[in-house]
């Protein structure tokens, strides 16, 4: 187990590397930079840049390097081992003229150009809020799906088997954004709450209080729901096959004519095995937890991280996009090594290495 | 038995389905209930007041004047800065006013005070709105019709030596916001220190090099400053007026002096440029002067309080602002204005429920009918503002295309006349824009001087016979077995009709364009793409027909994009702008009907007469007649703004476009909101 884990940590460095790399490429591939981008935008809005104030501009962004100087300074900023930037902007040489060793320093995820801020502080005050309603949601699908997903299987094409894969298959069809555009627009009518946003207009800047967090709650069940929807669909019909394959075997029908009880006897055997799944796809939740759902958030205007990373992407603000991407691989990484351990511990039937069959 | 089960599955399948029918349906119809889609119904449309076609009787605008001396000073403020002055913090009103406050006669009522500003935009860059159009403070500033250039920071001008030289009298004791006198060497500041920067300003724009030479300006005493070109500059006052003399008056020396290294040791300001995460020591110093900077002092009404990405972004008022009302109030009257970021649709929801303040970016025309029909509930107004950019699509054929065939029949006036007699934009009308508007070419409104109906009204008509004619006159008269018309060499003739994928408001025309081409035997398909890709194809001279919005159209002169190759906006001939643009040393040579139009346009440029501007402009216009290089479609579309019920001194009608920075020309200082 701990060689396993051992194994699987070195392997997370090279594969970084290789993410690292391809994601700043693949940032840089379209057409253009963050630059023309921030032009062809305004001059959509009616308000043309002078071709002087480009040059100007592209400058002060330092957007005319080559691109393998441009990933190398990243990179070097990004790493928590490296070269320091000396104070005349070298990196090579120390002030003194000396080659400047790598030292570990703290690591830099660089500036944003369109909101012409760190990185760290963009993304730092979006995330807890992105992870409160990530949790919330995925508290909120779990708690919704594996009953249902239960129930469904046990009184397979019962009326409420088909009510809920009725439903299920609604929630799984109706795109998000367009939910997340009619809730709004009930919430409004009927609750007065204002569209879009976490928080009223009055709460918007206030300190934490037992009213902000009312407020708060007032408006997070809209994405919760918005969110969750497409996922308890899924979740449902994952849950409700899984189970179906594990009812007709045999250790069930051995253990129902031994006398266990049927509740006692579902919960503890086929249901637990039915939950693999659920437990695999945990490497991916991680991510998802810090990008969030993206349109839904867009659309809702909340202040998480998806939305920053969409724009940060679309705008080709390189810096700000590359090292999201680079959070999220890493967040991806972790999740599946956690994953794997959690299987690991929960279903003794699996093995790895392999060598123990030999 | 397999039929049985096969039996069993159709009747799964068949529940399922109905189910699936009946709750997508019965949701449908409860949507569309609640969204009052069903009241929006076109006949109430067609009741409202055609757009207005002149100038609106002046008190429904805003006026100015100067401050009477006689008098007195006896300012009131806003009674959110009546607590600082008592403690001390803030010097008494009247010590902070100029000895002369510019007066600005609000389009309705004096006051009152106080209020939130809501607005909202897509992006991060959005919010620079604020400085691009509701910061609306230089020397001179347009009123909100675009025909009289009007006293602002400079109370009066004079010209001397043809046009050669400008003298410009600052208003005496206009303070910076943070109290620091304004005077003649914040000009000189950013002539010798910014402008002439090679690392700040790598290459000076044309406004400022005529004749060959940079712009001379001198500071006479404190409050006088001249500006001295080589030849005649005649636009200079228009674009003073418009977007020029923001920048000159925009650095404030005394704070930014500090981080410029003419001032301080290069070494001290790279180190606290590293420090704030910056390479070089311009980065630092264009931070600074950043609109969302909280710390640099600024003559603006409001100024940034919380930065974005602060939600929302917050800008206060500037308590040393320089302007008052009739009765001496000081402006602006709102206190603080907020900007929010959502996507475009959640901003139209907004608007529709009515949680915007005043706002006319993102309210999209194609939801026209829903914010009519919501206006008693959201309690706000729909406010129709003329277009001063009047062409709502122009659309151009690349008249620098690599290929020489396409090139040749571009460049024949009677296949740019064939296609655009080819459109049927009654039908656009219809369709695209609610019945709308009015078929117009790309030409300056008639609420503008520069208006030619000749030119607006011409070739509009659809008649694809006409159409056809001239096409096989043009030589395109052999067809392949599918009617399309093939190239003079044989091959196939296709046009792409290119546009970015943002400009989807209009995005039933681009279809209807195509579709009516293909008509009269011209095989069209309409390519959108992202704005990057667009943006390169197109320097690339790789398209073979653009598609874009108007400019400022109501005062040509100042962005004749559609008129001659100007700019990198001029589509038509993107490389003839490049020659136009470098003298000759780059680019192609345009033909002699564009080279003409150049000429006159750079004798309008030496003119400072008006009425000769005007009458040499119209030669442009007649020019352009003769050779349609862009098509319009349609005009008159009115721009949309959302106004609460609560805001006072919006005007009804005025116009928009960005040579006036609307709604800057509106005075945006001078809105109020009442509390009910």
């Amino acid at each position: 187990m701990f060689h396993l884990i051992l194994k699987r940590l070195l392997w997370m460095i090279p594969t970084l590397f290789a993410i690292s790399f391809i994601s700043f490429a693949l940032i840089q591939l379209p057409p253009g930079d963050y630059l023309t981008s921030y032009v062809t935008a305004l001059a959509e809005t009616g308000e043309p840049v002078a071709e002087e104030q480009v040059e100007a501009l592209r400058r002060r962004y330092d957007l005319d390097r080559p691109f393998m100087i441009q990933y190398l300074k990243w990179l070097n900023n990004l790493l928590p081992f490296g070269f320091e930037r000396q104070d005349t902007g070298s990196y090579w040489r120390t002030d003194a003229g000396d080659f400047n060793w790598p030292s570990f320093k703290w690591p830099d995820l660089g500036m944003s150009f369109e909101w012409n801020r760190q990185v760290t502080e963009l993304i730092g005050e979006r995330l807890l809020l992105t992870m409160l309603i990530s949790v919330v949601t995925l508290l909120f699908t779990w708690a919704l799906a594996i009953p249902v997903g239960i129930y469904s299987a046990v009184r397979q094409y019962s009326w409420g088997d088909y009510t809920f894969s009725v439903l299920g298959f609604i929630g799984l069809a109706i795109p998000n954004f367009l939910l997340a555009l009619v809730f709004m627009y009930l919430g409004y009518s009927f609750f007065g709450i204002s569209a879009g946003g976490l928080f009223s207009p009055e709460y918007q800047d206030a300190p934490w209080s037992v009213a902000r967090f009312t407020d708060l709650l007032a408006h997070l069940w809209i994405p919760v729901i918005v969110i969750g929807t497409a996922g308890t669909a899924g979740l449902i019909r994952v849950m409700r096959g899984n189970l179906l394959d594990e009812l007709p075997k045999q250790y069930v029908m051995t253990a129902r004519a031994k006398g266990l009880a049927p509740w006692k006897l579902l919960i503890k055997y086929p249901v637990r095995v039915a939950l693999n799944p659920l437990i695999s796809t945990i490497g991916w939740v991680l991510p998802g937890i810090v990008s969030g759902s993206v349109i839904t958030a867009v659309v809702l205007g909340l202040p998480t991280t998806g939305p920053l990373l969409l724009r940060a992407l679309q705008n080709q603000d390189m810096y700000l996009a590359g090292s999201m991407v680079m959070i999220l691989s890493f967040l991806t990484v972790i999740g599946t090594l956690l994953s794997d351990i959690l299987l690991l511990w929960l279903d003794p039937r699996i093995r790895y290495e392999g060598r123990d069959n030999a | 038995m397999p039929y049985r089960s096969i039996l069993h599955f159709l009747r799964r399948l068949g529940l399922v389905a109905l189910g699936l029918f009946l709750l997508t349906e019965a949701l449908g119809y409860i949507t569309f209930f609640l969204s009052g889609a069903g009241e929006a119904d076109l006949s109430r449309l067609e009741a409202l007041p055609a757009p207005a076609r002149q100038d609106r009787p002046p008190e429904s605008l805003n006026q100015v004047a100067e401050w009477p001396i006689a008098k007195g000073r006896a300012f009131q403020q806003a009674p959110m800065l009546d607590a600082l002055v008592q403690t001390g913090t803030l010097p008494p009103v009247a010590e902070r006013l100029p000895e002369n406050p510019l007066v600005i006669v609000p389009a309705h009522q004096n006051g009152p005070y106080g209020g939130t500003w809501t607005r909202y935009g897509t992006s991060p860059s959005d919010i620079g709105i604020f400085s691009h159009r509701l910061a609306y403070d230089g020397l001179l500033r347009w009123g909100p019709m675009g025909r009289e250039i009007r006293p602002n920071l400079a109370t009066h001008w004079d010209i001397a030596d043809e046009g050669r030289s400008y003298t410009f009298h600052l208003r005496r004791g206009v303070r910076w916001s943070d109290g620091h006198p304004f005077t003649a060497d914040d000009i000189i500041f950013w002539y010798e220190d910014v402008l002439q920067n090679k690392d700040l300003t790598p290459v000076i724009s044309v406004e400022y090099n005529k004749g060959g030479q940079l712009v001379q300006i001198e500071k006479l005493d404190d409050y006088t400053v001249r500006f001295r070109y080589a030849e005649p500059y005649g636009l200079f006052l228009k674009m003073m007026a418009s977007n020029l003399s923001y920048q000159l008056v925009s650095y404030p020396a005394h704070y930014l002096k500090q981080f410029h290294p003419r001032y301080v040791p290069e070494e001290e300001l790279l180190a606290k440029a590293r420090a704030s995460g910056k390479d070089f020591w311009y980065q630092y110093f264009t931070d600074r002067y950043d609109y969302r900077n909280p710390t640099c002092p600024r003559i603006w009404p409001w100024i940034v309080s919380k930065p974005p990405p602060a939600r929302p972004a917050e800008f206060m008022r500037n308590p040393y602002y320089w302007k008052v009302d009739p009765e001496g109030q000081q402006l602006p009257y709102i206190d603080r204005m907020t900007f929010e970021i959502f996507d475009i649709e959640t901003i139209n929801i907004k608007a529709i429920n009515g949680e915007v303040g005043m706002q006319g970016r993102h309210t999209t025309f194609q939801n026209y009918p829903l914010f009519m029909a919501n206006q008693e509930r959201g309690g706000y107004k729909v406010r129709h503002w003329l277009d001063g950019g009047d062409g709502t699509m122009a659309i151009t054929f690349n008249l620098n295309h690599k290929d020489p065939v396409l090139k040749k029949i571009f460049h024949d006036r009677r296949f740019r006349i064939a296609m655009s007699h080819a459109l049927d934009r009654e039908a656009m009308r219809e369709a695209a824009y609610l019945g709308q508007g009015e078929p117009r070419q790309v030409s300056p409104p008639p609420a503008s001087a520069y208006y030619v109906p000749e030119h607006l009204y011409a070739y509009l008509t659809h008649d694809p016979a006409l159409a056809n004619r001239l096409l096989d006159e043009v030589g395109l008269s052999a067809r392949d077995e599918d009617g399309h018309r093939l190239r003079p060499d044989g091959q196939p003739l296709f046009l792409n009709i290119e546009t970015s994928s943002t400009m989807l408001g209009a995005g039933k025309t681009f279809e209807m364009i195509a579709a009516n081409w293909t008509a009269v035997g011209i095989k069209s398909v309409v390519k959108h793409q992202a704005r990057q890709l667009y943006a390169q194809r197109r320097n690339a001279l790789l398209c073979d027909v653009l598609v874009w919005g108007g400019a400022g159209e109501i005062i040509p002169t100042l962005d004749p994009r559609w008129f001659i190759p100007y700019n990198a906006s001029s589509f038509f001939g993107l490389d003839y702008a490049r020659w136009f643009r470098s003298n000759g040393k780059k680019g192609e040579k345009p033909p002699p009907d564009m080279l003409r139009c150049i000429e006159i346009f750079r004798q309008i440029e030496r003119t400072v007469d008006e009425e000769e501007q005007i009458r040499l402009f119209k030669e442009i216009i007649e020019i352009n007649r003769h050779n349609l290089w862009t098509i319009g479609t349609i005009g008159a579309i009115p721009q949309i703004f959302i106004v609460s019920n609560k805001f006072r001194n919006v005007p009804e009608v005025a116009v928009g476009c960005w040579p006036l920075r609307t709604p800057g020309a509106t005075a945006p200082e001078s809105y109020a909101i009442v509390a009910n």
